[in-house]
């Protein structure tokens, strides 16, 4: 996550203003969804739109569209990591209860979870021993073996990958979206994965159906992994993203759903990729090229490319009279494209030389320890003057600043500090609306409040959240599961 | 050599200790008034069912055991506990130096394993005057091993039975009548307990005054005093905190949210308590036993513009029994959205027609009640969220009389006499979400939580479902059933979840709370030497 800039509508409406936009301009209307973080909303009002623009409409449009969708996609990675731990604890819960009927399917998932994690070799444990487990459905038993091949993939084993899928039936739509799924993510062309997944999504369309959570998983890894935007942001036209992969029903007054956590990933890849697709279209634009730069550079950090970053950041910086607290933003992300790329100290020595005489200004501190914080370095000497600062400050201007630190904390197992912090940061006077609070913040207050054992905050930040991105349902029923094995309390009720 | 280190050590210690004790004096000493938004009827943890009383109760008293604040059981007045492995039988070991409060001059009275046994037949003596019965029918029977040894047998094993020992222990001496405790008994307000602090005077402005227990078995707390002070309306508990006649508000009133944000002198701290507002329905009145009628009062509703014009939009709306907060709200339950021709389309199915007046009529008879509103809620909110529940409701042809009580008198209509149509109210839950004393059947009756009369065999058959099983994911599910159940039936229309907001002043340090209880952990408050003020 880079929680390095965002500008406001307001503030992309000024860079843009030669472009003369009519303040009904669906732009414009887009801009100020995507300021109160409608970001869903805003993508279904601009990208049909575009077709019918002018060109030199079109490229606002682009860069808006390209914020949009990059906005969504740190959203996404941040809510991949939750949503792992999250899943991950809840399904080792689940895996150990001892009284009634017990879940086969969360060996599945669990095995998921892990994979997905890293943690390769305790997932195929438990994949092995779904696959081995009493009346688990043939079509399971495919998923499994879909999993493990994902799982070889992600450790980088693609012939093994490949061998393991080898001879598959390809059986119903799950398994063969599944087999391409793999295929896919594995960069295996010549086994036309994008064929396979279109020809699922005609099946489904000739039957007058919507794929099921699974398959719409499978499908959107096809096309996020072959680079096929466009298809993959029509298949998620009308997707119903909170709905349970698999519901185990075990008995009339048991059932438990089960979901994919790599729908997020999958998430966050489609939207990060469409966000380069649209910033590229905007940075031929010589009005535009500047600001499209730096969203260009934050969208190869949050990829992981240092190089192609600095880059980018380069080019911001180069480009122009730049308002100095951009600048300075340019120059803190500049900074942790170098971290990543390797150049560590310099990395370290330019936050500190950035620091250095903005200690007054909670904002620019709060970009300089955030982009420290996202690149994993050593910021002990940058939290110092930011803890002095925020110690002195008050209002809503400090907020950045108290989220800052929250954060570091987090990244740091701080969790005490963490929470106090991120709470801080936070616009109590709408408390987990996200037109007043930036839902990244919310996602990592929500993590502060599980690492505090705080439950039900923790459910309420996604109840508002799921209202804007319905995909959160799965980590607010894996947290209403670990709430209701993990609460102790007395069953008290009063009146007030 | 060797001698020299030893003085050096020892001197070292000494000054340790020095330090420790005069940062323990720094701490020590100071009054804490806190703002409430009424009185409680009663003190004891027995009798009373509100609020304000619990808040009270958690000052006074002890569980056998306690919950911290991270979900873990731990010891109060039973230092240790076993557990038989068919989960039936629990043995508690009390601890040896607890001692019941005692006014200066008096010798304190030991705690023993005596006390125990009482507090329970008490509680569970059918003329008891009590809500907490049904939570306990789970117990067998209870015995005295020795006078430090108490054993529960129960009737089967429970979910989070540990956490269940968490009630109050009561004195057996100080009872007028060592039976059953009813409102009637001195004891309800003049309670004795071993909590960290002891009551010292109710005053005549019903303010409640608590000094520090000196012989408090965790030791004495640091604030030597904490007064509640009663409040009618929630906008004057707000003013009293900017104009420093109180120290913390326990619920700050959602509108002033913004205001104590922006005023430095104040903390606001989140605690989410699982709580709920609603408009009740009392089920005896034959109008209303019609789930048509009922259903039709939801739809006439926009709750969305109440919550938003007369909270700033401070919460969330709600679907049903359970708050969002809650580990058993059903996800897939909507909000019933406003729809005033469904509203009216419905009360057509039920049989009413418009009459000359507007008002909708059957058999001759108006389809008109009383709403029933505690004055203490007599905020500008709630007079706007029950002046908008009129208006609305006057646009689907339903006349709404608005009745305003005092808080007891109301109390003794809603959950004594059963003497309303429709009620204003919010519950509040601790993490175990429990509805069934307010929505099963056994639960009606005088002073109980089932006030409206709510009978549904299926409900009741899933509640007992529901408190049987000892598998978790099968209490969650038939938690989701009940929900959706409920919000088809709509005993309630279920409103909103307000932003849950203490505030106080930053002088009070080390301030945990807790989501429910709230002063569990007052206790190891303080407030500096430097800014106490008598």
């Amino acid at each position: 996550m880079s929680m390095l800039l965002k500008l406001t509508a307001g503030g992309l409406l000024m860079l843009i203003a030669g472009l003369a936009l009519s303040s009904e301009d669906a732009t414009t209307r887009a801009l100020r969804l995507y300021e109160r973080r409608h970001y869903e909303e805003a993508e279904q009002l601009l990208r049909p739109a575009m077709p019918g623009m002018e060109a030199g409409q079109r490229a606002a449009a682009s860069l808006a569209l390209g914020m949009n969708y990059l906005a969504s996609a740190e959203l996404y990675q941040a809510l991949f990591r939750s949503a792992l731990l999250i899943e991950e604890d809840y399904l080792k819960l689940l895996a150990k209860q001892r009284t009634g009927k017990p879940s086969r399917y969360v060996e599945l998932y669990l095995g998921q979870v892990l994979s997905e994690s890293g943690r390769s070799g305790e997932a195929v444990k438990h994949f092995r021993k779904f696959a081995g487990l009493e009346g688990v459905p043939a079509e399971a038993g495919s998923a499994v073996r879909a999993e493990i091949a994902a799982d070889l993939v992600r450790k980088g084993q693609v012939q093994r990958a490949l061998h393991e899928l080898a001879g598959m039936s390809e059986g119903n739509d799950a398994t063969r979206s599944a087999l391409a799924g793999v295929y896919a993510m594995a960069a295996a062309k010549e086994m036309k994965p994008e064929d396979i997944a279109d020809a699922v999504q005609r099946t489904l369309k000739v039957a007058g159906k919507h794929p099921e959570r699974r398959v719409l998983r499978n499908l959107l890894r096809v096309y996020a992994y072959s680079g096929s935007m466009g298809k993959a942001l029509d298949l998620l036209q009308g997707a119903d993203l909170g709905e349970a992969s698999i519901v185990e029903e075990l008995g009339n007054s048991k059932s438990i759903s089960f979901y994919d956590t790599s729908l997020f990933d999958d998430l966050y890849r489609v939207h990060v990729a469409a966000a380069e697709m649209y910033l590229k279209q905007a940075a031929n634009d010589t009005g535009l090229a500047g600001t499209a730069a730096y969203y260009l550079a934050v969208a190869n950090l949050l990829q992981g490319r240092g190089e192609a970053a600095q880059e980018y950041f380069a080019r911001t910086l180069e480009s122009g009279k730049l308002p100095p607290a951009i600048r300075v933003m340019a120059q803190a992300g500049q900074a942790r494209a170098q971290y990543m790329a390797g150049r560590k100290a310099d990395a370290a020595a330019a936050w500190t030389s950035l620091q250095a005489g903005r200690q007054e200004d909670p904002v620019l501190m709060s970009v300089i320890l955030n982009a420290c914080t996202d690149a994993h370095a050593d910021c002990g000497k940058l939290e110092k003057p930011a803890l002095v600062l925020a110690e002195k400050g008050e209002g809503k201007r400090f907020f950045p600043l108290y989220s800052a630190l929250g954060r570091y904390y987090l990244r740091e197992r701080k969790y005490a500090q963490a929470f106090q912090y991120l709470e801080a940061g936070r616009d109590k006077s709408y408390k987990n609306k996200i037109e007043a609070n930036d839902p990244l913040m919310m996602v990592s207050l929500a993590e502060a409040c599980y690492r505090n054992r705080k439950f039900s905050e923790n459910l309420e930040i996604y109840f508002e959240l799921g209202k804007q991105f319905p995909v959160v349902r799965q980590i607010q029923d894996a947290m209403q599961g670990i709430y209701a094995m993990e609460h102790r309390s007395a069953g008290e009720v009063k009146i007030f | 050599m060797k001698q020299g280190v030893v003085i050096l050590m020892l001197a070292a210690g000494l000054l340790t200790a020095i330090t420790a004790a005069q940062a323990e004096d720094s701490r020590r000493g100071g009054v804490l008034n806190y703002g409430e938004y009424g009185r409680p009827a009663t003190l004891d943890p027995i009798t009373s069912n509100e609020m304000i009383a619990l808040r009270i109760s958690e000052l006074l008293f002890n569980g056998l055991v306690g919950i911290n604040e991270r979900q873990d059981v731990v010891p109060e007045l039973a230092q240790s506990w076993d557990i038989a492995k068919d989960g039936m039988t629990y043995t508690f070991h009390l601890r040896k130096d607890v001692t019941w409060h005692a006014k200066p001059g008096e010798t304190p009275m030991p705690f023993t394993a005596s006390d125990v046994v009482f507090t329970y037949n008490i509680m569970m003596n059918p003329k008891t005057i009590t809500p907490l019965k049904v939570r306990y029918e789970f117990i067998d029977k209870v015995e005295k091993i020795d006078d430090y040894t108490v054993r529960f047998t129960l009737k089967r094993p429970v979910l989070n039975a540990l956490a269940k020992f968490s009630f109050k222990i009561i004195p057996k001496f100080a009872l007028k009548n060592p039976l059953y405790l009813t409102r009637d008994d001195p004891f309800v307000q003049q309670p004795i307990g071993t909590g960290p602090y002891r009551l010292s005077k109710i005053t005549e402005d019903h303010e409640i005054v608590m000094v520090a227990n000196e012989h408090y078995f965790k030791g004495r707390p640091n604030i030597d005093e904490f007064v509640a002070k009663p409040f009618a309306d929630q906008n004057i508990l707000t003013q009293a905190l900017t104009f420093n006649a109180i120290d913390m508000i326990v619920l700050v009133n959602p509108r002033s949210i913004a205001e104590l944000q922006g005023d430095k002198r104040f903390i606001l701290q989140p605690y989410n308590a699982l709580s709920y507002s609603f408009f009740g329905y009392n089920l005896r009145n034959p109008l209303l036993a019609d789930k048509r009628v009922r259903q039709a009062f939801g739809y006439a509703l926009n709750r969305e513009e109440m919550l938003s014009s007369f909270f700033n939009n401070q919460g969330t709306i709600i679907s049903g029994p359970f708050a969002p907060g809650s580990w058993a709200y059903n996800l897939d339950v909507k909000p019933m959205p406003y729809d005033p021709k469904k509203a009216i389309a419905l009360l057509g199915d039920a049989g009413f027609k418009r009459g000359s007046d507007g008002i909708m009529q059957k058999d001759g008879k108006k389809l008109q009640m009383t709403l029933l509103v505690p004055i203490e809620k007599e905020s500008e909110s709630t007079k706007r969220v029950v002046l908008a529940f009129q208006n609305y409701l006057k646009n689907v042809g339903v006349g709404i009389k608005v009745e305003f009580k005092e808080w007891q008198a109301w109390k003794e209509d809603v959950f004594n006499e059963h003497h309303f149509d429709i009620v204003l109210a919010s519950w509040v839950f601790d993490d175990s979400a429990d509805i069934s004393s307010l929505f099963h059947s056994a639960e009606i009756g005088p002073w109980r939580n089932n006030f409206i009369g709510y009978s549904n065999p299926e409900v009741d058959s899933l509640i007992v479902e529901s408190k049987l099983t000892l598998d978790y994911e099968k209490r969650r599910t038939i938690n989701r059933k009940l929900h959706a159940l409920l919000a088809e039936e709509a005993p309630y229309t279920f409103l909103w979840t307000l932003t849950n907001y203490s505030a106080y002043h930053k002088k009070i340090h080390h301030v945990q709370i807790h989501p429910y209880k709230f002063f569990p952990f007052a206790n190891e408050w303080y407030i500096p030497l430097n800014q106490q003020k008598r």
